[in-house]
């Protein structure tokens, strides 16, 4: 890029504007949104230096909104294509939707950028932009992660509510009317409540063990067929179960005919959405559905059947993923030993992948340059969180430096996304770079080395066991069995429990069992609400009524 | 949402015709998702026309499937106590009180 003399414009005949802006040589290229009516440059670094001394806020692209964000966007989009090029081309739904959901927040973080440059000189830059991008960022992750469980729970809350529906009718509506019906069966013997928890605990640890074995030793196969009637299972049983018990409930005449018609068509179609191939939501809809349903089928148990459980849960799942030689453990290394995926299926916020092993790897997978967090229903399940590989040292070095100044709140979330969430992060960084120089050819190129590097990191990031979601649902259902007090004081707590799971694996960036601190929150809350925040209502509430 | 633009034409004309062909075992929700799946592919100069008519007998098939159940439901709710006993037996659950 030389510049050459070109006095005069033979279109224009207009001499004066050839001269450079920023250092007075001759000059040949002009700002691309202003067109022929803003200043000369001769060369991209004469650009940017004359962009930070003042152009930016005259320039055209600052204020008319649409047409500099078009044109940004698609800058954007540009180096996005090219810095993931190799996964986009292997073509699925959630890498387009990411492309688009990127670029819709790059839009976005260009203009923040732009109004935000000339204030770059102030002694306090406490926000910069990248990083007020990076908290958006994160905080969608985190948004994205909640969604879904919040989802699962509140569906399993409805299944129980709509089943137990008569205790609303019938019943007088005291909590402490519903709440015995709903613990009949606390009168059943401890010790009973203790082995009917044993097997099923039991069971949980041969399934999470066969699956490891499967795995370890690559049965891809069977671990599909497996996988599928773990789906079948609740889409067509569960589900039937469910619906006939609601239609007992609420008196709706249906006949067999159609209810087998639409049980088939419901659970068909899972299967093959699931499985196979199709619309992204509907995938996520049906998993977490599934989930759901899942959840529901472990209510019948006893009440103290499910503390009992949930509590020898909470202990199995810190053993097997903390322990040297826990399943889960084995599974997350010899996952990363061989190059593969995890075996189960992967509900994440970007795509549903089912045993994206190589062999199947030309279903959907998993995106690289997208959002990292993956939510894992494995289908044992007991399950984790892990952030499995660390960050790439060039990513760091690459956002690090603006996170020198920060107060000290701030640099601790910095560090989490820059554990966590390194390759979205990388992409803002970079298109960042790319929207505030304007001329970057030189910079997206050495980026796209760096992204390309990273590919090799792409099971980076978050995941977090849908066996979670079902027995988050599970506890919350239990409570939901009793009261809507402590049903939302277990939604509370249990979220809370996810949330500070979360920042645990920020700061010890190793795998980590999502299950025990919500866990042992849910059933803190549920005792605490249930032996002293609902008496104490209900006692406020007699008052009310007498006065 | 469509698939990805960069997968084969060929794959997204085959993965909209097995959907059609599946969704003939009885199954008009898997036409309705093939539709929802493939309609904004229906503009492409390549295989746009073939989606096209796979589309349009997915939605015939699906209307007809509507058509069928609803007058099926709505003809058992109404002789439900007619047919007595047949009713019952085909009935999942027996409303009380009516």
């Amino acid at each position: 890029m030389t510049s050459q003399e070109s006095s005069v414009d033979p279109e224009q005949g207009v001499l004066v504007n050839s001269v450079c802006a920023n250092c007075g040589g001759p000059a040949q290229y002009l700002c691309e949104a202003c067109g022929q009516a803003g200043p000369r440059y001769c060369s991209a670094t004469c650009q940017s230096d004359h962009w930070e001394k003042g152009h930016a806020s005259v320039c055209a692209s600052v204020p008319s909104g649409t047409e500099s964000e078009e044109n940004d966007s698609e800058r954007n989009s540009r180096a996005v294509k090219r810095s993931s090029s190799k996964v986009y081309s292997r073509g699925n739904v959630a890498q387009l939707i990411n492309l688009k959901q990127r670029r819709s927040t790059l839009t976005s973080n260009t203009t923040t950028t732009l109004i935000n440059t000339p204030n770059s000189n102030d002694p306090s830059p406490a926000i910069d932009p990248v990083q007020a991008d990076e908290f958006r960022f994160y905080m969608q992750q985190v948004y994205r992660i909640i969604k879904p469980v919040v989802l699962c729970i509140v569906l399993s809350v409805l299944w129980v509510k709509l089943s137990q529906a008569p205790s609303y009718f019938i019943g007088s509506s005291s909590p402490a009317a519903s709440g015995a019906t709903g613990n009949s069966s606390d009168s059943s013997p401890i010790s009973t409540s203790i082995y009917a928890a044993a097997i099923l605990i039991g069971q949980i640890i041969v399934a999470t063990v066969v699956i490891v074995f499967l795995f370890k030793y690559g049965f891809t196969k069977i671990l599909v067929g497996f996988f599928m009637f773990v789906v079948l299972f609740p889409l067509g049983f569960m589900s039937y179960i469910l619906i006939s018990n609601i239609i007992t409930t609420l008196s709706i005449p249906l006949d067999y005919i159609t209810l087998i018609f639409a049980l088939w068509n419901f659970s068909a179609v899972g299967l093959v959405s699931v499985f196979w191939k199709g619309p992204l939501l509907l995938q996520q809809a049906y998993l977490t559905v599934m989930s759901s349903l899942m959840a529901f089928s472990l209510t019948g148990l006893s009440s103290w059947t499910t503390w009992i459980l949930l509590g020898l849960l909470a202990i199995w799942d810190l053993i097997a993923v903390l322990c040297p030689f826990g399943p889960l453990r084995i599974l997350v290394e010899s996952s990363k030993e061989n190059q593969r995926e995890i075996p189960a299926l992967l509900y994440s916020v970007n795509a549903v992948w089912l045993m994206a092993a190589p062999k199947l790897s030309n279903q959907i997978q998993p995106t690289t340059s997208s959002t990292s967090l993956q939510a894992l229903t494995d289908s044992s399940p007991s399950s984790f969180i892990s952030s499995v590989n660390s960050v790439s040292t060039k990513t760091s070095a690459a956002t690090t430096p603006s996170g020198e100044d920060i107060p000290l709140s701030e640099n601790l979330r910095h560090n989490i996304y820059n554990r966590n969430l390194e390759v979205g992060v990388h992409n803002n960084t970079e298109v960042n770079n790319s929207s505030n120089s304007l001329h970057t050819n030189g910079n997206i190129s050495e980026n796209n080395e760096l992204s390309d590097d990273e590919e090799e990191d792409e099971r980076n990031g978050l995941k977090l066991g849908l066996g979670d979601f079902v027995f988050y649902s599970v506890l919350v259902a239990q409570a939901a069995t009793f009261d809507w007090i402590t049903t939302i004081a277990c939604i509370v707590a249990v979220l809370t429990g996810l949330n500070a799971t979360i920042f645990l694996l920020a700061i010890y960036r190793k795998a980590l069992p999502a299950l025990p601190i919500s866990i042992v929150f849910g059933m803190l809350f549920y005792f605490v609400s249930r032996w002293m925040l609902v008496p104490y209502a209900q006692t406020l509430g007699g008052f009310l009524v007498a006065v | 949402m469509p698939p990805s633009p960069k997968t084969p034409p060929q794959e997204i004309l085959s993965i909209c015709k097995k959907y059609f062909i599946i969704g003939c075992f009885f199954l008009p929700w898997l036409w309705v998702v093939n539709v929802v799946y493939m309609w904004p592919l229906i503009k492409r100069q390549d295989i746009g026309a073939q989606i096209k008519k796979y589309l349009y007998l997915s939605i015939f098939g699906a209307i007809l499937w509507l058509i069928i159940l609803t007058t099926w439901l709505s003809i058992f709710v109404t002789n439900r106590i007619e047919w007595g006993q047949f009713a019952d037996s085909i009935s999942v659950a027996i409303p009380k009180g009516v």
